[in-house]
């Protein structure tokens, strides 16, 4: 083993003088640590810079869009293809495809498309940070886009769903929550794909023209550049497209609704061995009070190795390897409790799931159990106040959308304020057990489907 | 008085390295008498510290007949320490003894076919009265966790690598010197407690991810490395691990869990002094007696084969296709390159694999590289995993996958440098992310002894030509060697 090369010259100094010096106390280099200053372009474009960040390895770039799937109602199919027509095609027929100019770049890339925002996130290598920029400013500022472009893209976006659609695992979640919500709420997915041959050019380019404009996007850079040269490259290159035809208001897209009972669905694969088992129950979160006694729950529930059921199902009687719960939104004020594992024992462990969730709104929790639970929400907050991209994100949605969103700053109050009783009747008035629901993906038929409202 | 003399001793005899520049600046090491290794990442920024304890003990550390021991160690250190969950010492280790006495007898009468069923039928009955006597002697839960996570632990877990065990989490600054002693007690004073729950549970996870059968990548191995460690299941050969009870477990565990095999690593916002004073409180004085020295198999067994070695076989209903290319040498820019080729062949737009295979001839879903496969701690291999299309030949693949590797070296200059853009961009988001950064880190320091090695790679990379790279990929995929081994499942 590589003996630290060091070592022996700090032992001899340690062995001569106060030992305080053995770890070198050397002042840590400060990083400049400027806030992120605001440009508003004269298009509309809103844009957040934080350079000179001497620690940093690489650049980030944020692209909020307010091109959510409610604003392409009533086909929200087309803010997905949108979004993938970002990135698509070709600068010129004589160019590579953008993506392989992102690929040379060094440039990594996601995208999601939410229900109100899409959200670009890039990773850029710093010293092409100023030339990425300048492609992605070519890229947006588009007025339409070419038709091969949207064959691209459209080709890319069914590419995903197909993924989508035929992973059993990614299915399941849509699955379970359809057991438990009304299908109108949002219509999250559309059922009728588009074609490179059905396609309404006019329509996507319609919407490309007024949600792709600078009034509805926020874009964010940080990292080791010089903000000075950050901010010249961005205004050359982002100012070329005017001011959008506009978006208007968002479509007020109805909020989730309960369905009155929950039922059972059940899938066969003889991959499922174990058998994969999800219960699901719909909670209405339309307070800070509540969104919180949520995801307190959820720790109480399923979510750590203290946790009712991984004690219950794991620790006692080993039914289970691991037990997971988690709070999914759904919409702005509905949450599922989702609680998934892999069983062999799908009848007994069900049972047990589903009587945890009648104890949370029956009586109070533990002290104890309640400490734990909060302890680690607290972290958690902790986690997400640490991350700059948390923060941009936030900040970009803050200027894009009208809705007031959920402070943070006022977790802690809500989260201290809870006692075992007041937990409870927060639950009380949140968790519809009612709406309990199964799903169960196994490779031989299970009793439970047996008798199940819905069986496939 | 006293405690002030032996702090004083602890601290001349700990040993201390200045932080180095660069992407690890702020970065302390030092080394406690006993060999344990800290390391202290400063972030001042961060509420939450990524802390990583290492131990230099990975599946191919496992003995032959013991396979997935390393990995079964990892599973039953969580459940306390001798100090930490019981609710009567004296009476626990009656009961844990009482426990491995009927386990012995339950184990000596399943391997005899004579055993009557009723007698057997007798001895698992005490086998469950003496789990529950034990059970009732200590707390009936994770205890390492709970405690933590009590105190505000997330993302708590524990990986098994070929070559290090590593256990992680991330907890609020304050609580620090809670998880440094709670590790000091699980490491020093171990009681695996939950051995034999444990041990089913590791039992239903093999079967989970395995169902019973050697693997692709496990054939593979077994190919290369003949009779070593190496071609071993990483996860443990279940057999092999109802074999190994609580005290064969408590011996190996004394024998590899030890400070000089130990690392640990905190990214947060700590002072270094304190970690160091915290790390000599309850590691300081961990002086176990030297091991028995066992030569380690695994450089003594491993002969590098110097030929493409392939294997084919059939992953669900898709030809799956594994082909090895030895990497002989290990020089820091060799490493490099070899990153650049692996993130050429899989990037999705600059492949010349994926374009060939995926793209145009629609023969494969998806290609994925590997270097540095098995192990940091031998000379590896560069793996290739080839997703067929159901029905296409496993020769067909092999012959197009070598048609589009020797592409690699052909590649535009642009092209090549993506590549080391995406190498690059690798090893920096994870010197980005507190909790990655500290498990690499810690690997670093516990398989090659020295954590800035992933530092030299990011050196290197940022140093490599596209000549060199398109030099590495002619030593590596040019020749026209055919495959040899090739078989099906």
């Amino acid at each position: 083993m590589k003996t630290f090369s060091f070592c022996a010259l700090l032992l001899a100094i340690c062995f001569s003088s106060p030992c305080a010096t053995a770890v070198d106390k050397q002042a840590p280099a400060k990083e400049a640590d400027a806030s992120s200053t605001q440009m508003n372009l004269p298009n509309g474009l809103r844009v957040l810079v934080k350079g000179s960040m001497h620690s940093a390895l690489y650049s980030e770039v944020l692209l909020v869009v307010r091109a959510g799937l409610v604003t392409s109602e009533p086909d929200e199919e087309i803010a997905r293809v949108a979004a993938a027509a970002l990135t698509s095609g070709r600068r010129s027929p004589s160019d590579p495809p953008i993506r392989m100019e992102l690929a040379r770049l060094g440039v990594t890339m996601d995208s999601t498309v939410g229900r109100e925002v899409a959200v670009f996130r890039f990773a850029v290598p710093t010293a092409n940070t100023l030339p990425f920029l300048h492609l992605l400013g070519l890229l947006v500022s588009r007025e339409t886009i070419p038709v091969e472009q949207w064959a691209d893209a459209i080709d890319r976006d069914n590419r995903v769903q197909e993924v989508e659609q035929s992973d059993m695992w990614l299915l399941s979640n849509t699955q379970l929550r359809d057991l438990i919500w009304t299908t109108e709420m949002g219509k999250p997915r559309l059922m009728q794909r588009i074609s490179t041959r059905t396609a309404d050019r006019k329509l996507l380019n319609d919407f490309w023209q007024r949600a792709y404009a600078g009034e509805n996007m926020v874009l964010s850079v940080w990292g080791d550049v010089d903000p000075e040269d950050l901010s010249r490259s961005i205004r050359e290159q982002f100012s070329v497209r005017d001011h959008g035809p506009g978006l208007g208001e968002s479509p007020r897209s109805p909020e989730p609704a309960l369905k009155h009972t929950g039922s059972t669905r059940c899938e066969q694969t003889g991959e499922a061995v174990p058998a994969a088992l999800m219960v699901g129950v719909g909670a209405v979160t339309d307070s800070d009070e509540a969104f919180y006694a949520s995801q307190l729950a959820v720790h109480i529930l399923g979510a750590s190795y203290n946790s009712r059921l991984q004690r219950r199902l794991r620790e006692k009687s080993g039914v289970v390897y691991t037990v997971e719960a988690a709070a999914v939104p759904i919409g702005i004020t509905g949450t599922t409790l989702r609680i998934a594992c892999q069983t062999d024992q799908v009848e007994a462990t069900r049972s047990v799931i589903l009587a945890e969730l009648q104890r949370l709104v029956r009586e109070p929790v533990d002290q104890e159990e309640l400490d734990y639970a909060k302890a680690i929400l607290r972290s958690r907050l902790k986690l997400d106040a640490g991350s700059m991209r948390e923060q941009f994100y936030r900040e970009s949605l803050q200027m894009l959308l009208s809705r007031p969103l959920r402070d943070p700053n006022k977790a802690e109050t809500i989260i201290a304020s809870f006692t075992p009783q007041t937990l409870l009747r927060a639950l009380q008035s949140t968790i519809r057990n009612e709406t309990a629901s199964t799903l169960v993906i196994s490779a031989h038929p299970e009793p439970l489907c047996e008798v199940a409202h819905e069986t496939r | 008085m006293r405690a002030f003399l032996v702090l004083l001793f602890f601290l001349c005899s700990s040993r201390a390295r200045t932080p180095s520049p660069g992407p690890v600046q702020d970065t302390y090491a030092f080394t406690l008498s006993n060999g344990l290794r800290v390391i202290v990442a400063v972030r001042p920024k961060l509420q939450m510290a990524a802390v990583n304890l290492s131990v230099d003990l990975g599946s191919l550390d496992d003995p032959i007949g013991q396979s997935g021991i390393a990995h079964m160690l990892e599973h039953t250190t969580l459940s306390g320490a001798v100090n930490v969950g019981s609710l009567d010492p004296k009476a626990e280790a009656i009961a844990l003894a009482e426990l491995d006495r009927a386990n012995h007898a339950l184990e000596e009468a399943q391997s005899k076919p004579e055993t009557e069923s009723a007698g057997l039928a007798d001895l698992e009955r005490w086998f469950a009265q003496a789990q529950r006597a034990a059970q009732a002697t200590a707390e009936d839960r994770e205890v390492v966790g709970s405690r933590l996570e009590g105190h505000g632990a997330i993302g708590l877990n524990a990986t098994t690598s070929a070559d290090v065990t590593q256990y992680f989490t991330s907890i609020p600054t304050e609580n620090v010197d809670l998880w440094l002693s709670l590790e000091a007690a699980r490491l020093r004073y171990p009681i695996f407690r939950r051995y034999y729950l444990e041990r089913n549970v590791v039992l239903r996870e093999i079967d989970g991810l395995t169902n019973g059968k050697p693997t692709c990548q496990e054939l593979l191995l077994r190919d290369i490395f003949p009779g070593s460690p190496l071609a071993q299941s990483m996860a443990g050969d279940p057999r092999e691990l109802k074999k190994i009870d609580r005290l064969a477990a408590l011996a190996y565990f004394h024998r590899f869990y030890r400070p000089e095999r130990t690392v640990i690593v905190i990214v947060g916002n700590v002072q270094p002094e304190t970690i160091r004073v915290a790390a000599e409180k309850y590691f300081g004085d961990w002086h176990p007696q030297p091991p028995v020295e066992v030569s380690r198999s695994r450089s003594s067994r491993i002969s590098p084969l110097k030929e493409v070695r392939t294997r084919s076989c059939n992953s669900m209903r898709n030809p799956l296709v594994l082909m090895a290319f030895p990497q002989e040498t290990t020089t820091p820019a060799q490493l490099a390159a070899a990153d650049v080729l692996a993130e050429l062949i899989n990037s999705e737009d600059l492949s010349p694999v994926n374009r060939r295979m995926i793209e145009k001839q629609a023969i494969a879903w998806n290609i994925e590289a590997s270097p540095d496969f098995p192990s940091h701690k031998t000379p590896g291999f560069f793996l290739l995993h080839i997703y067929g299309v159901s029905g296409v030949e496993h020769q067909r693949l092999m012959e197009e996958t070598r048609n589009a590797l020797r592409e690699l070296s052909t590649l535009p200059d642009e092209d090549i440098q993506g590549g080391i853009f995406a190498a690059e961009m690798k090893i920096a988001s994870q010197f980005d992310d507190p909790p990655s950064y500290a498990a690499l880190l810690a690997a670093n320091e516990a398989v090659q002894g020295n954590w800035k090695a992933s530092l030299e790679r990011l050196e290197a990379l940022r140093s490599l030509s596209v000549e060199n790279v398109r030099k590495a990929a002619i030593s590596m995929f040019g020749s026209q060697a055919t495959s040899t081994g090739a078989t099906s499942q």
